[in-house]
């Protein structure tokens, strides 16, 4: 079950030279209860994949999903019913059987594919998946948070979040820790009385490693791990259930980067949130999530378990990234590290956008981008792995 | 040396002893405000105003940098001798002059002042640090390239000047890991043909181990050990070292066995007595409260300021 999941996600900027595809064509989930990693070198895109995701810049196209939820499979024969739902009508059949599992679809009801293997039906607000799982189809409720706007999607705010890379800038200065606290549990009415808020911030507090004390603290008063704490307490005092972590420790020390770790690490059993972490730290985030999103100018080149995606990397630009992180064992050289820079993102040139780096370019690399398709238990986009399924 | 400040006196460094060896890269390595730039700032005279020397030496080729006139420093050392570049390279270039332009500054003050012959040279030194298309890169405006790019024209720069030594402060920190390697690599080419000594200051023990040959650890405005590199990452001797080295991702594949450091970097204006680390240090006794270790020999040119060095493993 995924938490979020994105599909054909789209973020173009339009400046003097030309338009940025910031996030171009970007289709991933982040399933629930998961640490999914994106990593990427400056300007791929990650950050304003994560901001965009939450809705806090706008989306050029594509979609954004939260919470799925299952509902039922559907009891038909899966070819026949795959046959029904490439109409652009909602077959008889297909109504008859949601209505069983007392769903109704009214008559504005519209089905549309959105892979080969997974459908979408959009009516009248509510949001339907089918998608194909090994002998059956299964039916999945969503909201469909693309659309709605700011107004309405304030009262979805409090189940995701995010923490930015410098606490710094994300405190203000002429707050205490209270404050930071009490605001966002007074808006989203999370407590009733004072001494329930007070026990709640107390419990955040302590499950970040800070005390009952430091709710009268001023950010110039705290370190900088205890700012980031106060940042991570602050988003999760709403109880979220998905948070986007922007390179969350990338400001700090690593002895204090560690301890942080650890810490977001327990507040995901605690509080049963799922993470987005982004980071350029190849290393860490290794050592963090369970699956890994690499993106490269805007893409998603390759996602999949974090330690198949290690042991075998299968895209060219994931290999030669890994290939360039400097290891902390002297016996461990970089060879052979990732040659040029990343190309602006600015008009990109047709096909596959890392072509002009890649080792292993062919033919197509430069008239075609390559899809986006299954290959080794993960999803790569790369020509190479055309014809090869896992 | 010392900082006197509004608040009181920070004992910014206390008895730091550290030597960079000819065609070393000594690799200083420590957490925010443990004194590595300070350090470097040192040597080159760069210090502010409020900075207090208590004693000691600098010394560079047997002369004692300390004592010698800022005139004679501005003259004869910085740029001639030593050079620095630091984090951020964008705030070190003139925006207003091309690339070409100030590279052309230091060949006219080191080596050849005649125009076309300067111009010649500055082509090479482009060259050297590994730029692709010198012509094109020379007509470039910082704001016009790419972060490694500038610090490759900060080295290019420093290598114009014929300095013996490069002090390099966070080089790599803004840089992403592509830039990061190829940079790295350029460094390494340069102590390996031209016998150049670097002096790279970091928090990343990944680079750290990737191109030193020498490795200091400071805690506190002191030395807590130096040791050949492979010495530090396998056989660390201070709590400090160790527990820096396991917490560092990648090490540690899982997040459940990195190591943490308690506590958090002591503040120099009042700093722990004793030996500086020993509120955070697990195998601290009642001794390391009252006497400061002092840098012990152990073999191999290891050294580590401890006093329970024989127990840590």
């Amino acid at each position: 079950m995924n938490i979020v999941e994105t599909q054909n996600l789209k973020k173009f900027f339009q400046s003097k030279k030309g338009t940025v595809k910031a996030v171009n064509d970007v289709s991933l989930e982040v399933i629930k209860g998961e640490t999914l990693g994106i990593v990427g070198e400056s300007g791929c895109g990650k950050t304003t994949l994560g901001r965009t995701i939450l809705k806090l810049i706008k989306p050029t196209s594509g979609k954004i999903y939260f919470d799925e939820k299952p509902l039922f499979d559907l009891k038909l024969n899966p070819t026949k019913a795959k046959g029904m739902l490439e109409d652009d009508g909602i077959d008889p059949k297909l109504r008859k059987s949601f209505k069983m599992n007392k769903y109704e679809l009214s008559t504005n009801a519209r089905v549309s594919k959105t892979d080969p293997n997974s459908w979408r039906i959009d009516d009248d607000g509510a949001t339907y998946l089918v998608k194909g799982e090994e002998n059956s189809l299964k039916v999945y409720s969503v909201m469909d948070i693309t659309d709605i706007d700011e107004k309405e999607m304030r009262k979805h705010r409090k189940k995701m979040n995010i923490v930015f890379q410098d606490p710094v800038s994300a405190l203000n200065p002429q707050m205490t820790v209270y404050d930071h606290l009490n605001r966002p549990l007074v808006i989203h009415k999370m407590v009733s009385s004072e001494d329930e808020k007070l026990r709640k911030m107390v419990d955040i507090l302590n499950t970040m490693g800070l005390k009952a004390e430091h709710l009268i603290r001023y950010p110039h008063e705290l370190s900088g791990g205890q700012k980031q704490r106060v940042c991570i307490a602050r988003a999760l005092c709403l109880e979220p259930d998905f948070l986007v972590l922007d390179e969350p420790t990338s400001a700090l020390d690593v002895s204090v980067q560690s301890k942080i770790l650890k810490l977001l690490d327990r507040a995901k059993e605690k509080f049963d949130v799922s993470y987005m972490f982004i980071s350029h730290n190849i290393n860490l985030v290794r050592a963090i999530s369970d699956r890994l999103g690499v993106m490269y100018l805007g893409k998603v080149v390759e996602i999949g378990e974090t330690s198949d995606v290690f042991q075998d990397p299968k895209h060219p630009y994931t290999q030669a990234l890994f290939r360039s992180v400097p290891q902390p064992d002297p016996d461990k050289k970089v060879e052979d590290p990732l040659s040029g820079q990343v190309p602006s993102p600015v008009d990109p040139p047709e096909g596959c956008s890392f072509a002009d780096r890649c080792p292993d370019k062919m033919g197509i690399c430069e008239r075609k981008d390559p899809d986006f398709r299954e290959a080794y238990g993960r999803r790569v986009a790369c020509h190479l792995y055309k014809k090869k399924k896992s | 040396m010392d900082f006197s400040t509004e608040e009181g006196t920070v004992k910014a460094l206390d008895n730091v002893s550290l030597t960079v060896k000819k065609g070393e890269i000594h690799g200083l390595i420590g957490e925010t405000g443990c004194g590595k730039s300070v350090t470097s700032l040192t040597v080159l005279g760069l210090l502010d105003n409020n900075a207090i020397i208590r004693g000691g030496k600098v010394l560079y080729k047997g002369v004692d940098l300390l004592g010698l006139k800022e005139k004679t420093l501005r003259k004869e050392v910085r740029g001639n001798e030593i050079s620095m570049i630091f984090q951020n390279p964008s705030t070190s270039l003139n925006p207003v002059y091309t690339a070409g332009e100030q590279i052309k500054e230091s060949i006219v003050l080191y080596q050849s002042d005649d125009k076309e012959e300067a111009q010649r040279l500055v082509l090479d030194e482009l060259d050297r640090v590994k730029l692709p298309d010198p012509e094109d890169v020379y007509e470039k405006y910082p704001h016009e390239l790419s972060g490694g790019m500038m610090q490759r024209i900060m080295i290019a720069m420093m290598l114009a000047c014929n300095s013996n030594l490069l002090i390099a402060d966070e080089p790599t920190t803004a840089l992403d890991v592509s830039i990061q390697s190829q940079f790295l690599k350029v460094l390494e080419e340069l102590k390996e043909k031209e016998d150049l000594s670097i002096l790279y200051i970091t928090h990343d023990m990944a680079v750290i181990s990737e191109i030193c040959d020498v490795v200091t650890v400071m805690y506190g405005g002191q030395i807590a050990e130096t040791a050949e590199v492979h010495d530090i990452f396998n056989n660390p001797r201070h709590p400090y070292t160790k527990g820096l080295i396991h917490s560092v991702p990648g090490v540690k594949l899982d997040i459940e066995e990195f190591e943490t450091i308690p506590g958090t970097v002591p503040r120099l204006i009042n700093p722990p007595p004793g030996c500086r680390f020993h509120p955070r240090c697990e195998y601290a006794q009642e001794i390391c409260k009252e006497k400061k270790p002092s840098l012990e020999y152990i073999d191999n040119d290891h050294f580590v300021a401890c006093h329970f060095w024989e127990e840590v493993k």
